[in-house]
């Protein structure tokens, strides 16, 4: 069993199971920046509403985006 | 490598004083307290460096630093509450705090305090009242409490971020507003256009055109707002439309054409025929036909009318065919005449309705027509009587055709009602919002589209959980099963486990087999008393699995537990924890006498907390471990009373000092077994320590004598003093006090005064005889 863990071994753990997703080739972008996301530790942080806000924006920004952003 | 607590040191915190300091020296510690003793005073000072706030204390009178409930009630203004946990090579941990509940840290080292923040209490402190919580709990709840100890916090954070991150990008991407709209313009759609598609559409618009449009545009959406355009100027026009049509109906109803042809012919009939003549004929017939009716000789007479002679037979019947000749002629005259009038009624009835269509017979396509009513306008009809002329009859043949021909054409043309003109204005506006619809569906698949994604991410991060929860909790549910067998063998409550439901996230559940019948949850069969003992078994799992070797507490974790397996519990801590530092705290006087007898004073520390007196005093040390300050307590209240919790108390000891020492006692049926007396037990010890109980002086053994006078003198007492206690209630003060004090001593005895361990704690050359770990003291079988 884990002690708490360390962020950057979750972070790889959680980066790893984003890359291995199966996702439709339109949905690469998100599952790229979710990716970048997770590498960074961002996910495995407790995020505010505003910060989740803003990875939302950036997500939806990303979409419209035709070179990802 | 363990981390173990040498003191607890208080001040003004809860139930502790000025000083209420606990030493345990890095040994594991049992403390016995009566209820309100203090006991939890410890438990809540660890909770607190650990948490910075106190879970039971956490309700509305707490305070919002929960300052109300963690300062004593006697604490001086200005005095802070203090808290300092000592542990091994100097390091410490220490939090003041100040009236407000405001905490101040400190450690040394600097980070421990830190460190110490992230220790996991659900396997660090377990109490009473979280005994059976966890067994109580949702299966959402075990799954929060278990989370931090699967080590698995940082992907369940990560699932909720983007469980949380895939709620933010369907709001903020306006998902749901937009699938709304969307379906409320397909509803739209197939309410105005019933199988609602864009070919539909397009068809309708291409059918409108043809009916509105002199010109329609190629381009759908400029064909949609052509016809919006033009329906809202004809919805505008409704009403002069509407009276339009109704005056062309009303010409067209006057049929001139028919009028026309019907005169003609009426005229072509009549033609030739001299009126006058006629009736003046007529008039000179209807004389001679009475004239011949009269004459009814066979004589001639000349005829009134041509003059010729004629029998007056003959005559009568020559004027009577001359009659009906001539009124055949006035037929068609009348025919004719009546004809004329009806087409000059018409005309007029046309060119009263025309002055109303000025407008419209001034537009487009109606310019014979308007010449022609112009022409008939200026004409001066003949009166009805008379033939009328050429020219008039040319006129009138020239004009009337044009005039219906027009008018019929028109008639045909129905002005669209309001409510056609409303619906048909509905399918073009509606045909402006396809593009809307198009954008829609575009922005919902792609907004769905990142959501998805986001929702796939928190699904494999979920599995992953799932997985490695499923991992962990099998080897938590083997530590627990163990224990279980451990502190309930041979019952039939077995396979006690922990696992993942199906079809749930985030819970996790207990399951047993009861009496070989699978069970999904402990609450289905399993008393109180066995349920908290599960709860118990699971701490000491978790506890045990953890990797970080440090304090567990436990406090007052027995209260439900039967004696039959408090027995096994005092086992599992000697076998499983004797590598761990264990703060036990207990209210239960019979176990701590049991702990006392089994748990080795090389490991153990024994404390016993005086009953509470106030707050000023805070919690207090008991002077010896025997529990009689209990009774003490009583004394200057009720001398009897005191007696009495002696002679309990003696109760309680003797009857596990019995036990550890294997003394014979008669036989018992039933509960009187369980209710012996400590005068039965005390007896029967006296009676076999006679030859059994020796200390060792110099290099042999020798009865231990002086304890078994000592403890005749005390059983006598029991039987006097503590018989009148309870029975005449006549005990004094200082009878009572010194029925304790001899109380206390006698069972000191049994403690070895050099390594401070009972008689019973070594089993020795095969249990032919008990010893302390020093061999001063001896219990031999035989």
């Amino acid at each position: 069993m884990k002690d708490g863990g360390s962020s950057s071994s979750s972070s790889k753990e959680i980066a790893e199971i984003l890359r291995s997703l199966s996702i439709q080739d339109e949905d690469d972008q998100t599952r790229a920046a979710l990716t970048r996301l997770a590498e960074q530790g961002a996910l495995e942080q407790k995020q505010t509403p505003t910060s989740l806000n803003e990875l939302a924006d950036d997500l939806l920004k990303r979409g419209t985006d035709p070179d990802g952003g | 490598m363990a981390v173990s607590i040498e003191r607890i040191c208080l001040s003004w915190f809860r139930g502790a004083a000025a000083d209420g300091t606990l030493t345990c020296g890095s040994k594991s510690v049992v403390v016995y307290g009566a209820n309100g003793s203090g006991k939890s005073t410890f438990a809540d000072a660890v909770e607190y460096l650990v948490r910075r706030r106190i879970r039971h204390l956490a309700h509305e009178y707490s305070g919002s630093r929960q300052e109300k409930g963690i300062r004593n009630t006697a604490t001086a203004e200005n005095a802070p509450s203090k808290i300092r946990i000592e542990l091994e090579a100097g390091q410490f941990i220490h939090a003041e705090i100040d009236g407000a509940g405001n905490p101040h840290f400190a450690s040394n080292p600097p980070g421990l305090g830190e460190e110490v923040q992230g220790w996991e209490l659900a396997s660090l402190i377990l109490r009473q009242d979280e005994v059976a919580e966890f067994i109580h709990s949702t299966k959402g709840d075990k799954y929060s409490a278990l989370l931090p100890l699967l080590g698995l916090a940082e992907l369940e954070q990560a699932a909720e971020n983007l469980h949380r991150l895939e709620d933010a990008v369907r709001r903020r991407g306006a998902l749901e507003q937009n699938r709304v709209r969307l379906d409320q313009l397909r509803e739209a759609g197939n309410r105005i256009i019933p199988g609602f598609t864009e070919v539909a559409v397009e068809g309708r618009l291409t059918e409108l055109a043809q009916r509105y449009l002199e010109y329609a545009p190629e381009d759908l959406l400029e064909l949609a707002s052509a016809l919006s355009l033009e329906i809202e100027r004809r919805i505008q026009m409704v009403e002069p439309a509407a009276r339009r049509y109704l005056l062309i109906q009303q010409i067209q109803h006057e049929a001139l054409d028919d009028k026309s042809r019907a005169m003609l012919d009426a005229e072509a009939a009549a033609r030739g025929q001299m009126d006058a003549l006629l009736d003046s004929r007529i008039s000179v017939l209807l004389s001679a036909s009475s004239f011949a009716e009269s004459a009814v000789t066979e004589e001639e007479v000349r005829c009134p009318a041509c003059g010729r002679p004629i029998r007056s037979a003959e005559l009568a019947k020559h004027v009577k065919s001359e009659l009906e000749s001539l009124g055949a002629a006035r037929s068609f005259r009348d025919a004719a005449i009546s004809a004329r009038r009806a087409l000059a009624t018409g005309i007029e009835t046309v060119l009263k309705s025309a002055d109303e269509l000025d407008t419209w017979l001034g537009s487009e396509g109606h310019e014979d027509c308007r010449s022609a009513i112009a022409r008939l306008r200026s004409a001066t009809l003949p009166t009805a009587d008379r033939e009328w002329p050429t020219d008039v009859l040319d006129l009138l043949g020239d004009v009337i055709p044009a005039i219906t021909s027009t008018m019929d054409r028109a008639v045909e043309q129905v002005p669209a009602s309001t409510t056609q003109l409303v619906a048909d204005k509905q399918v073009a506006d509606f045909a402006s919002s396809l593009p809307v619809i198009s954008s829609l569906e575009q922005e919902v698949s792609r907004v769905a589209g990142i959501a998805a994604t986001v929702a796939s991410a928190k699904d494999a991060v979920r599995t992953r959980i799932r997985r490695r929860t499923t991992e962990i909790i099998q080897d938590i549910s083997s530590e627990v099963q163990r224990l279980w067998s451990k502190i309930h063998p041979g019952e039939p409550i077995t396979d006690v486990h922990l696992y993942v439901p199906e079809e749930a996230d985030k819970a996790i559940d207990v399951g047993l087999r009861f009496f070989e019948t699978d069970q999904p949850s402990p609450r289905l069969t399993l008393s109180e008393g066995h349920r908290n003992s599960l709860g118990l078994c699971i701490f000491l799992a978790l506890a045990r699995l953890h990797p970080a070797q440090r304090p567990i507490v436990l406090d007052d974790v027995v209260s439900s537990m039967d004696r039959e397996h408090r027995g096994p519990l005092s086992q599992v801590l000697i076998d499983e924890f004797s590598d761990r530092q264990v703060l036990l705290f207990t209210h239960d006087r019979e176990w701590f006498a049991e702990l006392r007898a089994v748990l080795p004073a090389s490991n153990w520390r024994f404390l016993a907390l005086r009953p509470w007196q106030t707050p000023e005093q805070g919690l207090q040390w008991a002077q010896s471990l025997e529990t009689f300050d209990d009774a003490r307590v009583l004394l200057g209240v009720s001398p009897e009373a005191a007696g009495n919790r002696a002679r309990s108390i003696m109760d309680t000891q003797l009857a596990v000092i019995a036990e550890r020492l294997k003394v014979e006692m008669p036989y018992a049926r039933g509960d009187r077994n369980d209710h012996r007396t400590c005068v039965e037990f005390l007896n029967a010890i006296i009676s076999q320590g006679s030859q059994r109980f020796k200390i060792r002086a110099e290099s042999v053994y020798v009865p231990f004598s002086d304890a078994i006078a000592e403890w005749r003198n005390v059983c006598a007492a029991l039987i006097t003093r503590a018989n009148r206690a309870s029975h005449t209630g006549s005990l004094t003060e200082f009878e009572a006090r010194e029925l304790i004090d001899a109380c206390e001593s006698t069972l000191a005895r049994f403690r070895c005064i050099s390594c401070n361990d009972p008689v019973w704690i070594s089993d020795q050359a095969g249990r032919e005889r008990l010893q302390c770990p020093c061999g001063q003291l001896r219990w031999t079988y035989s």
